[in-house]
């Protein structure tokens, strides 16, 4: 049974975190000591500055709002510098989030902030304190990623998830696509299946944008997409990996498109403009209210998210088998014949719903938190 | 997807769609070995890793290679059936970059 | 008056640079090796970066990030490097590896795929550390000409730094002044060009950043932004002539080029902001 936190805005969270979150780059050390001092609580670092003038300041404060405010973080404690950060305070209030801020202008430096938010954060600890309820199936938001692919990808992996991603979306629940500079290729397959016109003219805007983007800042991608990772899997051009990728996403019908860190209005599948890197794709799905990540694997990819549990399924027996303790399910079986598209299917469903009810995925046990936040400038 | 079995009973390439002209490598291909698909039996040419994709038959130069039945590149010279299909033979019809096509 | 020209004290590295640090950097050249690096660092006495790229640059971008990363791990600072890849990224850390190795610096590489893992990469890992510093624990340190100390200043906008590059030039080192770039992105600049000490102009309420292996010496230039923040400054540069302001940061120069702990390194901060050329794809 889905179980879950129930949140005050509506939504439901499957896990309970204590976000210790910098408002810029000079608080992430504050931010880092009160996570040493508190285990209970989990601390990101970012690279952003928030200097004058930084055209990207508007993506990445809502980037930052968004993770803050993901329902399964119970509270966020905010370091912020001076009054400069407080836009990002409210923009988490503004979402419904619980947040206390500390402000290292007030306590003359890093150290003694962290002291002092130490005490801030143990409140926040015991004030987000709550216990698990059943939990209805539509208020589910899955991020749907894959990442170090290889041959096996569209075969195995992608496929079995596509099948669980059905499922989910035909029980009401929502599943997320990312990755558009690894769509290309595949928007005839995508376009055909949104639910209307418009949307399906939607997606193929979005892939060729990225596509004009490339071709007119004259950037040679050979090298990034594919990936020497992807190459070396035996996957030759962007079109192939694609047309692997977007089989992540079943075959159910198209609701809408969501801009990077962007929140569905309604449930069912939709397409996120995120880059194909990884983390700061998770980052944009989090940031646009997933609380579960299902994460296919070629090559071996032990990431997982900070306050997000990502169930890693790998599309080989061999990498299943080099990467013991990082991957949960192996798809591997499919090529061989001991296992279906369907069998896998299940597992996958059935693993993202017992990690959304409190299993921890494998990634959660090692702790991989790796964070980024997509850059447009 | 479609596959034959090999001698030993295991699987060892599959066409992902009907229309494919690429099998993908279900385990590693020596030179030599002979493997069947629709009635077309393939003398593999070049190593093939698993995972990877061999012509199921010739691809003239500039002709599409399909695999998901869609067109995953264009063959940048001519692919006689058994090679190795990758990135040395094949190019994005997308995103060539800058020095090809 | 006659100035007394710096003492650096420091290391001799085998390609003829000289570190006033002794460090064991761990660097992941993708952002999906960066918990294997802290982990591996935090078990043992090195250093870790923690940043966000290494995989789909593209263009300059791809250049960029490359070279910032191997001129970290050829910052003199470091006296060995263990280089951490996943084995998929864009960013190979194994070519990484080599370029640095090239460079003749000790450096080390673990894959994590080809380790098995997360849990074997960490472990592999922790015996090249612990080895590795052992050795960089025997070297012994000494005193050096002050010509082969390079002092980066962050920023060129400031009227402190004509007065304090003379200072500095005075006192027999080097300086490099970031033209173009702000804040950590700066600092990556300077450490990447081999300075072994950046100096830090910060004003209007800035905070200061610190940097994984070579000490900044933060300076507040105003009233307002030393008191904000004064634990996370070395020293304050203001109410002064601007000669007196450089001279105090020149002693203080010194001082951290003969072992004294910025408030950076006291603090723990190793902040790496990386400038992008070009969005990820």
């Amino acid at each position: 049974m889905l179980t879950g936190y129930p949140r005050d805005n509506g939504k439901w969270g499957v896990r309970n975190h204590v976000l210790v979150l910098p408002a810029r780059a000079a608080a992430n050390r504050a931010a880092e000591l009160v996570a040493q001092y508190l285990p209970a609580v989990v601390a990101v670092a970012h690279e952003w500055e928030n200097l004058p003038g930084d055209p990207d300041a508007g993506v990445i404060t809502r980037t930052l709002a968004g993770f803050g405010a993901n329902p399964n973080v119970g509270a966020v404690l905010l370091i912020t510098v001076d009054s400069r950060d407080e836009q990002l305070a409210h923009e988490l209030s503004a979402r419904g989030q619980r947040v206390s801020v500390v402000a290292m202008s007030e306590h003359g430096g890093t150290v003694s902030t962290a002291e002092a938010a130490r005490a801030v954060a143990s409140e926040l600890v015991m004030a987000a304190a709550a216990s698990r309820e059943p939990m209805p199936i539509s208020a589910l938001v899955v991020g749907l990623e894959c990442g170090g692919s290889d041959g096996w990808s569209g075969i195995t992996a992608n496929p079995a998830l596509g099948i669980a991603s059905d499922r989910l979306v035909a029980e009401g629940a929502s599943t997320i696509l990312g990755e558009v500079p690894e769509l290309v290729g595949a928007e005839r397959f995508l376009a055909a299946r949104a639910v209307t016109p418009e949307i399906g003219q939607e997606i193929v805007e979005l892939i060729n944008a990225f596509e004009h983007a490339v071709k007119g800042l004259g950037i040679d991608i050979r090298g990034a997409q594919p990936t020497p990772g992807n190459i070396a899997g035996g996957l030759t051009t962007i079109e192939e990996k694609s047309l692997g990728a977007a089989r992540k996403a079943g075959t159910a019908a198209i609701s809408g498109t969501l801009e990077y860190a962007g929140s569905p209005r309604g449930t069912g599948l939709y397409i996120m403009d995120t880059p194909g890197h990884d983390i700061e794709q998770m980052v944009g799905f989090v940031a646009g209210g997933c609380q579960l990540v299902a994460f296919t694997t070629g090559r071996g990819t032990p990431t997982g998210s900070p306050i997000a549990p990502c169930v890693k399924i790998s599309t080989n027996s061999a990498v299943f088998g080099n990467m013991p303790g990082d991957i949960d399910i192996d798809a591997g079986g499919i090529a061989i014949g001991t296992e279906t598209l369907t069998s896998v299917g299940e597992s996958i469903y059935n693993a993202l719903i017992a990690a959304a009810s409190g299993v921890l995925t494998c990634s959660e046990v090692h702790g991989h938190r790796e964070f980024a936040v997509r850059r447009v400038q | 997807m479609a596959s034959e079995p090999g001698a030993g009973g295991r699987r060892r390439v599959i066409a992902v769609d009907p229309a494919d002209n690429v099998l993908v490598a279900l385990m590693d291909l020596a030179p030599g070995e002979t493997v069947e698909y629709a009635q077309t039996v393939v003398v593999i040419v070049d190593e093939i890793l698993a995972g990877h994709k061999v012509a199921l038959r010739q691809i003239g130069c500039g002709e599409p290679v399909l695999k998901y039945g869609e067109v995953i590149g264009l063959a940048t010279c001519s692919i006689p059936r058994g090679c190795h299909v990758h990135v040395h033979n094949v190019a994005s019809a997308r995103l060539p970059g800058p020095q090809a096509g | 008056m006659a100035i007394a020209p710096f003492q650096p004290e420091g290391y001799e590295r085998p390609n003829g640079r000289v570190g006033i640090r002794n460090h064991m950097l761990v660097l992941p050249s993708v952002v999906c090796a960066t918990r294997v690096a802290r982990d591996i660092a935090a078990a043992t006495d090195a250093l870790a970066i923690t940043h966000q790229h290494g995989c789909l640059h593209v263009g300059d971008d791809l250049r960029h990030a490359r070279d910032s990363l191997e001129g970290v791990g050829l910052n003199p600072n470091i006296g060995a490097v263990l280089l951490v890849g996943l084995g998929c990224e864009t960013i190979a850390g194994e070519s990484l590896a080599q370029a640095i190795s090239s460079r003749r610096v000790n450096v080390d590489y673990v894959g994590i795929q080809r380790a098995g893992g997360t849990t074997a990469a960490i472990a592999r890992g922790r015996e090249i550390v612990e080895a590795r510093l052992a050795e960089l624990h025997r070297e012994a340190s000494g005193i050096f000409e002050p010509g082969r100390l390079l002092v980066g200043l962050d920023r060129s906008d400031d009227e402190l730094v004509e007065p304090l590059v003379r200072e500095m030039e005075l006192r027999g080192a080097a300086v490099a002044v970031v033209d173009g770039a702000r804040g950590g992105a700066a600092h990556l600049r300077l450490a990447a060009l081999g300075a072994q000490l950046i100096v830090s102009l910060c004003g209007g309420h800035e905070a200061p950043l610190g940097f994984a292996g070579c000490p900044v010496v933060a300076v507040a230039r105003d009233r307002e932004t030393y008191t904000m923040l004064r634990d996370d400054f070395d020293l304050g540069a203001y109410g002064l002539p601007v000669g007196e302001q450089a001279a105090l940061v020149a002693d203080r120069v010194g001082d951290v080029c003969r072992g004294r702990l910025t408030a950076s390194e006291r603090r723990g901060s190793v902040d790496f902001v990386l400038d992008r050329l070009s969005v990820t794809m």
